[in-house]
């Protein structure tokens, strides 16, 4: 692991939630495309039931960190992570190659707090849910696209089904618009439906954790508005992490924001302190927009 | 000379010969359709589809041809589809940045301009001199080693245009890989495999020598795909080197209704893609 510039180091501040609420948590990540390192020794806890805004400038490791919550980034063979990523005190890192990573990095691992069992990672992509920078619909119809998740894990009557099919999209705040042509195509909705189709398909499996990757950047500013409400909502059931380029964005819908620089975590606090009060100079320069 | 000048006239000069160039090219396809029209709608009527081919200057259509074209090209095609979309999605998804990836995908382009008598051989050597007989499955087989690349290309060409984030958002909900292709990356690409299948089937329904060496062709009407069959292409290249004119005709019919139906298949393929897209 390579060690922070000095002059940066000064700049750490993080203030971090009480261990005992959180929902999921990366110690010490490390993140790696073939042999470029991303993430140098990353912390991030994520409270229950808040969000969770991770902001900072292109290219910082905020997408990274994101998409190593649910291990997504497993789909291409270069890219690994070292450390640990804890759901519910479960290590979802705690495969034998990466296990053998962390070994490597820390000479020895504690072994008493190693869980053993086989990572399931696409249990674990069920139970943290993930919307991304595009819309993604699939071509199949509105109904399918919220069932699809559901059906995966989960034998459901027809009736049971609809029910699930409307409290998913009621809770993203699309059911209005959508409840006549459910059996319409979803790739036929709007942008900023579609990008709420994508978050009614995540929740509808209840998962824990909801991952969103710059969800309203590829929107227009009314159907941003119309996200930032739902997502609010969907606060009271879920735990949301946030990445967004939008400063105005994490402070308006956000509890605790976490500002990235080259790969580190430089300051974390609850929003309102960070903004109003940021203790590091980058993160200053950066909230008040002189660089980024 | 005046630059501003001398940069137009050159302009034009290149846009002219451009012009010259697909001009020719559309004369040739016109000359080409305009023969096949006026010498093979004539002998067009409804013997065609319900006789066999006759015996020198007796009455007679192409019906065996025509059912032994659409069989073979059918099981051709059908041999190629299931093979060409698994490889070309394993091209795609799974093992195409690897090395040995990369030698598949530069056999298959090697197979792809293959000359389609070596493949004709190729087919003879293993399965009609084995079984000592010509075979319409043996034609089928050869039909779908000329498609079989055409597929897999187009597979992983269509596939790969398929959006990662797709994939992302399919596995993110906890799908496994090869659900989440087959359920939706495939999906999503539907219009562009079929129209990779209508292009196999385009380019063997006009084949002819790997018939000869296969399929050898039937004067009987027969669906025995243990027994050699007749095709469209080999009955035109028997007829048309005869020295009967009736057979002559005939060729000129079967002539026609290859590329009718290449036409039509191409301009489906089109359609279909088309539609998609919207």
């Amino acid at each position: 692991m390579t060690d922070l510039p000095s002059h940066l180091s000064e700049e750490v501040h993080l203030a971090f939630p009480p261990s005992d609420r959180l929902a999921i948590e990366a110690r010490k990540l490390d993140f790696f495309y073939g042999k470029t390192q991303a993430l140098f020794g990353v912390d991030l806890p994520v409270e229950r039931n808040k969000i969770t805004a991770l902001i900072g400038p292109s290219g910082c490791g905020k997408s990274t960190l994101l998409r190593a919550l649910n291990r997504i980034y497993d789909l291409y063979p270069r890219q690994h992570a070292v450390g640990r990523i804890l759901l519910d005190g479960h290590d979802v890192l705690a495969d034998r190659k990466s296990l053998q990573r962390l070994r490597e990095r820390e000479g020895a691992i504690d072994e008493a707090t190693m869980i053993r069992s086989p990572v399931d990672v696409a249990g674990l992509r069920a139970r943290v849910g993930m919307v991304f920078q595009k819309p993604t619909p699939f071509p199949m119809s509105i109904y399918d696209n919220v069932a699809f998740g559901v059906r995966l894990y989960q034998r459901k009557s027809r009736a049971e089904m609809d029910v699930i099919v409307e409290k998913s999209l009621r809770r993203a705040a699309l059911w209005d618009e959508v409840k006549d042509k459910l059996h319409s195509s979803g790739l036929g909705l709007s942008g900023g439906q579609q990008q709420r189709l994508c978050v009614a398909r995540g929740i509808a499996v209840e998962p824990d954790v909801l991952l969103l990757d710059e969800p309203a950047s590829a929107l227009d500013p009314v159907s941003t508005a119309k996200l930032e409400e739902t997502l609010i909502e969907l606060r009271e059931d879920f735990t949301i992490v946030i990445v967004t380029h939008n400063l105005q964005q994490a402070a308006r819908i956000s509890n605790y924001t976490g500002f990235m620089y080259l790969g580190r975590m430089m300051e974390f606090q609850p929003t309102e302190e960070l903004f109003a009060n940021p203790r590091g100079q980058r993160t200053r320069d950066y909230v008040t927009g002189r660089f980024g | 000379m005046d630059r501003a000048l001398y940069r137009r006239l050159s302009n034009y000069a290149f846009v002219g010969l451009t012009a010259i160039a697909t001009l020719i090219a559309l004369t040739a396809l016109v000359l080409i359709l305009w023969s096949l029209l006026s010498k093979g709608l004539g002998g067009l009527d409804a013997k065609i589809f319900t006789m066999t081919q006759p015996a020198p200057g007796s009455e007679g259509g192409l019906s065996n041809a025509i059912m032994g074209s659409i069989m073979m090209c059918g099981m051709g095609l059908l041999i190629a589809v299931v093979i060409g979309v698994l490889a070309g999605t394993w091209l795609s998804e799974y093992g195409g940045n690897s090395p040995y990836g990369a030698a598949v995908r530069f056999l298959n382009d090697v197979l792809l301009s293959a000359p389609s008598i070596l493949i004709g051989l190729f087919v003879y050597e293993i399965m009609v001199r084995p079984f000592q007989g010509f075979s319409a499955i043996a034609g089928a087989v050869a039909l779908a080693i000329i498609a079989m690349p055409i597929v897999t290309r187009t597979t992983e060409d269509i596939l790969s245009l398929q959006p990662s984030a797709l994939r992302e958002a399919g596995m993110a909900l906890g799908a496994s890989r090869a659900f989440v292709i087959r359920k939706v990356v495939w999906k999503s690409a539907r219009a562009g495999l079929i129209t990779g299948a209508l292009l196999g089937f385009a380019r063997i329904s006009g084949e002819t020598a790997p018939l000869l060496f296969t399929a050898l062709g039937n004067q009987f009407f027969s669906v025995d795909p243990t027994q050699p069959m007749a095709s469209l292409p080999t009955t035109i290249f028997q007829f048309a080197l005869s020295a009967y004119e009736d057979w002559q005709r005939l060729a000129w019919v079967g002539a026609l209704l290859i590329a009718v139906a290449v036409l039509s298949i191409n301009i489906i393929g089109r359609v279909v893609a088309r539609e998609a897209r919207r």
